[in-house]
């Protein structure tokens, strides 16, 4: 414990600080850079006009109805599924959880899709609602299969998976019922944010917003849980309000994601683990840096889906899965990930 | 010598009769015919009780005045208008895609015409209920040739040249009195979030580009299907005056797109939400209603709104109508 | 086998022919009931090769084909799903779960959706399907899923918790990269695809019987020859070799003959999700102290089970059915959640 001095502590906050700054200024240029491709490419020359001086024309309508809120959108639902895998890692002390390990992506996916296809009378706004309870009943089915934090961690993955695959072959059977209306649904399902625009960002951030405002509010209660229930107990932490508090606040994040854009896989599980590879300085920074890496991972994510085989537009679930794939099957990789089976920080 | 001659001149006469023969072989029972897959199959030569998978082999055995004994549907509950809701009284087997087995062989089909690509996995279950004949049904040119050989098959050659002769006929006629020089640009696509847009050899597309329409999704490109998903961006910019939504998303989501309100089409109340029979275009009766439809939608100054039930009444013959 | 040993029944030696007759009384029903109704009297003489035409049809074409291969796939589950949750010590561990199935999923999703780029490249229209290849696809895309978890686990310390990761995390993205495939490219294919992946035994005939029968026979061949490894797979590597157990050996040979059994069934009729679950908990459940009956229960309740399921999806579904993964996921999860509070 080196950082005992003041001085010391300081520059690891700023270190951390740096780092936050640094991913939003990447993911800035990313979505900047972005803005030129597509369906129909844009040359830097005709971009700046269309982006500063909208006129109404086609560029400035692909630019700013089309891909500066798309690309947004796609920050802003990184940054709350990764501030969502973080919540849950820490609250199971589980390395292995994420939104979609803990049944919490299908929990919110099924409502809605039930939704979409059986009630089409309810509008769209009320589908985060739908989702939040949903996905908060999931994670509890999910937690009390698996005993929560106290039974064997593999437990709750193999225990929220088991919960998603019940909900998917729900979901797959609401859609076979369907019909027609099939061919839309999947693409949804794998993720997508084609024809999101300002309506969408907007309702989406009040959600993550909120989860992400709540999860830096609650920080010293993730540093505590980080070590373990007991201590967190003993430091007179009310397990009873807290826990189910911060469940909350994992799943507000994804029901309004998945509303919008429908589950993003791997996005949850895997930014959590690379933002802790940069050693953040305390469960603040952590949440930030994940947030930014989350938004980041999903933004590059959604530029190639609508970029790499153009005209076709590729679900982002399916760039997701193989860029943070690959993480995860490393992560699982390495040889003291079973030892610790705990979360370090 | 003068044997010898006789031999030859009946060998020749019998070599040129088998010669002769068409691709129709006919023995006393059964014709082979060669479908879509290249398999050839030995169909009865009377089929009396008809299954088919799709509308399109039920519309063309309506329109020669044959009830099929069983057809799938698009949606439960929903008979199509332009066959004049005659499906109600035929057996239901299910959605073309998953036509339920059992069902099919209860009702004792001796002939089983199907859409290709979704039944072609199967073929040899069909078979064994009852000779299989799958058939593309994307294209119009494959649409001439379905309603040619069902009609022969049938027992009703004449009324399927009939029919392929008329719908020609119609096609010139509409596409003359078509206002000349204006090329609407139009889509025919699924609407929902990702909007599938059908290439101009698709039967519906291709009624509409004979009516002078440009289709913005073009030719199918070698090696390509015969419609493609197109993007948002792309619909933008290609910007279509007229567009045709085959109607099977009742929420109809594509309308909360961003850019929906921006497209001329929109702006112009120029986006029209079609029926069955543009997804099923290849019968004769569909293709009708098509070239009906489409005529008007695009042009609506020069030709008159469209009654589906009565024109398509005009395909059915009297004694299935009642 | 550390995991549930509820309280089960008192055990008799009734209880596994108990069963069988169980099986064989589905059985029966499925191939008497159904969306047609035969009479009773024109099952039997169709399954004699009498009776009218159409009884024969749909008993000998349709429903006892079908019935037969979802008696097989059950078993391959059921027998898969056992030997899985010996050899990881985890009573959740399924071959559904563990990328066998995903793999296959990947790989039939790929070749449906591509296949017919490379068999006829200048048609206009979608070209020749080759269905038949399909299990033969199926299959080797869960044996190649197997073979790269196997491989990824055998680089650190080859053990079941492991194996459990690399299956979980490799599941999960091949399945990611199955559901991104098929809604990206698949929409002319949609129906058949979604067919496919909610695990079904829609006109499944006599072929896919002859697909899945010789490598029952073959796993139920070498089943009793691992018996006793199995026994001790159940302790830690250290204390399994120093029963003269060849711990890396027989761990491999367990896992491939489950990949195998799990991939090949996958192949023919899908994902069908957790039979291999729960189908060893109920035989342990029934088997009680009698450890040596687990395995005859597992083969003849995963029999039981896909069965009664299929006969559910047909009646329920009537026209348009519901696949039998749809099913058994609806029905299993209860009985999931009461088993699994129970395990310590």
């Amino acid at each position: 414990m080196t950082a005992g001095t003041a001085v010391g502590k300081g520059r690891e906050a700023a270190r951390s600080a740096a780092m936050t700054i640094v991913l939003v200024v990447v993911a800035a240029s990313v979505i900047a850079c972005g803005l030129l491709v597509g369906a129909r490419p844009l040359s830097p020359h005709a971009l700046l006009p269309a982006l500063f001086w909208p006129d109404g024309k086609i560029d400035s309508i692909l630019v700013w109805t089309l891909r500066l809120p798309r690309s947004l959108a796609a920050w802003v639902g990184g940054a709350g599924l990764g501030v969502s895998g973080y919540l849950l890692q820490t609250l199971t002390r589980n390395p292995l959880a994420g939104p979609g390990l803990a049944g919490v992506t299908y929990g919110a996916v099924a409502p809605i899709v039930a939704c979409f296809v059986f009630l089409p009378w309810l509008p769209s706004v009320y589908y985060p609602l739908v989702g939040t309870a949903g996905g908060f009943a999931a994670a509890l089915v999910t937690f009390w299969i698996s005993h929560g934090g106290t039974g064997r961690p593999l437990h709750l993955a193999l225990g929220g998976i088991s919960v998603s695959l019940f909900l998917g072959a729900v979901v797959t059977y609401v859609l076979i019922l369907s019909g027609p209306q099939t061919t839309s649904l999947l693409f949804w399902l794998s993720g997508g944010f084609q024809g999101r625009s300002w309506v969408q960002l907007e309702y989406m951030s009040v959600w993550v917003g909120v989860g992400a405002l709540g999860a830096l509010a609650s920080h010293r209660v993730l540093g505590l849980l980080a070590l373990s229930e007991d201590a967190a107990a003993g430091m007179g932490l009310q397990l009873t309000l807290w826990k189910p508090l911060l469940l909350l606040f994992s799943v507000l994040p994804v029901a309004g994601i998945v509303s919008v854009a429908g589950p993003v896989a791997f996005v949850g599980l895997a930014a959590p683990h690379i933002a802790r590879l940069i050693k953040p300085d305390g469960p603040g920074w952590t949440i930030a840096i994940t947030a930014t890496l989350g938004g980041l991972m999903v933004a590059t994510a959604d530029i190639v889906a609508r970029s790499i085989a153009a005209p076709r537009e590729l679900p982002v679930g399916i760039i997701t899965a193989l860029i943070g794939g690959p993480v995860f099957i490393y992560l699982v990789q390495r040889s003291n990930f079973t030892s610790t089976m705990g979360v370090e920080r | 010598m003068r044997n010898y001659l006789r031999l030859l001149f009946a060998a020749g006469a019998v070599a040129t009769l088998v010669g002769s023969a068409s691709a129709l072989a006919q023995d006393a029972k059964t014709l082979s015919i060669v479908d879509d897959r290249g398999v050839t199959v030995k169909v009865p030569a009377e089929p009396k009780r008809l299954a088919t998978i799709s509308y399109v082999g039920a519309d063309i055995a309506l329109a020669l005045g044959i009830k099929p004994v069983a057809t799938t549907y698009m949606e439960a509950d929903r008979e199509p208008a332009y066959l004049l809701g005659l499906t109600k009284g035929i057996a239901k087997i299910g959605q073309r895609a998953q036509p339920n087995l059992e069902l099919l062989s209860k009702a004792k089909p001796d002939l089983i015409v199907a859409i290709r690509r979704y039944t072609v996995g199967n073929a040899a279950q069909f078979q064994k209920i009852a000779p299989y004949l799958a058939y593309n049904m994307e294209l119009l040119s494959g649409s001439y040739k379905e309603v040619d050989e069902l009609s022969r098959i049938l027992g009703k050659p004449e009324r399927g040249k009939q029919l392929n002769e008329q719908f020609k006929k119609d096609v010139a006629d509409y596409a003359a009195k078509a206002p000349k020089g204006i090329h609407p640009r139009f889509a025919v696509m699924y609407g929902g979030d990702n909007p599938f847009a059908f290439h101009t050899e698709n039967t519906a597309a291709s009624i509409v580009a004979a009516l002078g329409g440009d289709n913005i999704a073009g030719p199918t490109p070698t090696g390509g299907r015969f419609g493609m998903n197109i993007s948002l961006e792309d619909l933008l910019a290609k910007d279509p005056e007229v567009i045709f939504i085959i109607d099977y998303y009742p929420e109809r989501s594509e309308q909360n797109s961003p850019i929906w309100p921006m497209l001329s089409a929109v702006k112009n109340h120029r986006v029209y939400y079609v029926d069955d029979e543009w997804a099923e275009t290849n019968g004769p009766i569909a293709r009708e209603m098509v070239l009906r439809e489409a005529a008007h939608y695009l042009y609506p100054d020069t030709f008159p709104k469209v009654d589906v039930a009565a024109e398509a009444a005009k395909f059915i013959p009297a004694d299935l109508r009642k | 086998m550390t995991a549930a040993r509820l309280s089960g029944p008192s055990v008799s030696a009734w209880t596994l022919p108990f069963f069988a007759l169980l099986a064989i009384g589905a059985l029966a029903l499925a191939v008497f009931i159904g969306v047609v109704d035969i009479p009773p009297s024109q099952v039997v003489a169709a399954l004699t090769g009498h009776g009218p035409a159409t009884a024969r049809s749909i008993i000998m074409d349709i429903r006892l084909p079908r019935v037969v291969t979802g008696i097989l796939a059950g078993i391959h589950f059921a027998v898969a799903g056992l030997l899985l949750q010996a050899i990881t010590r985890n009573p959740l561990a399924d071959p559904s779960i563990m990328g066998v199935s995903q793999g296959a999923t990947l790989a039939v999703a790929a070749f449906l959706l591509f296949a017919v780029y490379i068999h006829d490249p200048g048609s206009n229209t979608l070209a020749v399907l080759p269905t038949e290849w399909l299990p033969a696809v199926g299959m080797l895309g869960g044996l190649i899923a197997g073979g790269v978890i196997y491989a990824l686990a055998f680089r650190r310390n080859l053990g079941p918790l492991r194996i459990t990761i690399c299956g979980i995390a490799v599941g999960a993205v091949l399945h990611a990269l199955a559901i991104g495939l098929i809604a990206g490219w698949g929409s002319e294919r949609i129906e058949i695809l979604l067919q496919w992946l909610s695990g079904s035994l829609y006109a499944r005939s006599w072929e896919h019987v002859v697909f899945l029968l010789p490598f029952t026979v073959a796993g139920l061949a070498v089943l009793p020859l691992l018996r006793r490894p199995l026994e001790l797979l159940r302790f830690d590597a250290p204390i399994a070799r120093s029963f003269g157990l060849s711990y890396r050996l027989q761990f491999s040979l367990a896992l491939a003959l489950s990949c195998c059994l799990a991939a090949s069934a996958v192949g023919v009729v899908g994902p069908i999700v957790f039979v291999g679950l729960i189908v060893p908990h109920l035989a342990r459940f029934f088997a009680g102290r009698r450890s040596s009956a687990v395995l005859p229960l597992t083969i003849v309740l995963g029999a039981l089970v896909v069965t009664l399921c299929d006969l559910v999806g047909r009646l329920a579904g009537q026209a348009e059915e519901i696949p039998i993964g749809v099913v058994t996921a609806i029905c299993g999860v209860p009985v999931l959640i009461a088993l699994l509070r129970k395990v310590p």
